[in-house]
């Protein structure tokens, strides 16, 4: 089993979007996911509940936060069935972190590129790098830029990208820009596959360029989903072959 | 890539042989860990329920915030001032009630 934990001390910088889409991603293409929802707010819990309170499938098990010393026992009691198991931790400095920490293969650290979000990433890979040491195991990590703007990168986000090259910090070559499609999984409890055939059925009867205009941005949402989980499965694979 | 419009496709999972069962944690180099991560400030936010100091009361105390309906909360307010008990006890009240 894989473990790939989604993990940034501050709060909204995409670790549960992020998340669910690798998850999603990984479903789709056969492995055998599941998600630990360590997040106090329990958003992936609540998405699973509200799909099978609609009557849909969840094509992955959703697992909720156990009591802190019970971290460990519970995602290695995830084994038996379990491919790639995906941990989304709170947005705050608890010691669960660290347990949590001390069973993954790869810690993925989104933020959104704004100096406030850097500074708590900085925090999350200074307690990769420690626990890696005391449990005398290496923990790959990679940097994330999530919910960028699509269109072009902000001067925040260069500077940025500029200090974190120069102290050689791994980051994902491709980023998770702010999309509609991935808040609307959410409100709805929608796996992003679902969209295309649901937009379609929303914008009957509207004109030929607004549906183009709906089905591209969806499109789009998906193919950033793919790009992205396709390059932390390949940032994963990297780092267990070295 | 499959479907008409290219949705259908996945990513490229890498073959998973037989996976390796994964060492058992080593629980002191666990505890020193979590030691190293509460001086980078991951500390524990589980509530605990221990004494406050001052004027030592008979037994642990915790509290509860329940965001709820208005109507439940209003009925459980009235349902307290009726029975002239505060809120943990009348929470006591309805616990100790509980099943009939």
């Amino acid at each position: 089993m894989f473990v790939i934990t989604f993990a940034n001390p501050k709060g909204g910088s995409g670790k549960t979007t992020s998340a669910m889409l690798l998850a999603e991603q990984i479903a789709l293409s056969g492995g055998r996911v599941a998600i630990l929802d360590l997040d106090p707010n329990a958003n992936i819990l609540a998405w699973a509940r509200g799909r099978e309170e609609a009557g849909r499938g969840v094509p992955f098990a959703v697992h909720a936060r156990p009591q802190v010393e019970d971290t460990v026992a519970l995602i290695d009691g995830l084994e038996a069935g379990t491919d790639y198991l995906i941990i989304d931790l709170e947005g705050s400095k608890d010691q669960i972190v660290t347990f949590a920490l001390s069973r993954t293969d790869l810690c993925v650290i989104p933020m959104d590129g704004s100096p406030m979000e850097a500074r708590q990433a900085a925090q999350a890979v200074r307690l990769v790098e420690t626990t890696a040491r005391m449990i005398r195991s290496p923990i790959a990590y990679t940097l994330l830029f999530a919910r960028t703007n699509a269109a072009f990168l902000t001067t925040d986000e260069r500077d940025v990208r500029q200090e974190m090259e120069s102290n050689n910090i791994n980051t994902l070559p491709v980023r998770i820009a702010r999309r509609a499609p991935y808040t609307r999984i959410f409100r709805d409890s929608l796996l992003l596959a679902e969209l295309p055939d649901l937009v379609a059925q929303e914008m009957k009867g509207k004109t030929a360029s607004v549906i183009d205009k709906a089905q591209k941005q969806v499109a789009s949402a998906i193919e950033n989903a793919r790009d992205y989980a396709q390059a932390v499965i390949d940032t994963l694979t990297k780092s267990r072959a070295a | 890539m499959s479907g008409k419009y290219g949705f259908g496709g996945g990513i490229e999972l890498p073959k998973i042989e037989s996976p390796k069962p994964r060492l058992a944690p080593d629980q002191e180099a666990l505890k020193e860990a979590v030691e190293a991560g509460t001086t980078l400030g991951f500390v524990s936010r589980e509530p605990t329920a221990k004494r406050k100091p001052g004027p030592k009361r008979t037994e642990a105390q915790d509290k509860v915030s329940i965001p709820g309906p208005k109507r439940v909360i209003d009925q459980f307010r009235a349902f307290c001032t009726e029975q002239n008990v505060t809120l943990w006890e009348g929470l006591d009240l309805l616990l100790q009630g509980r099943g009939r």
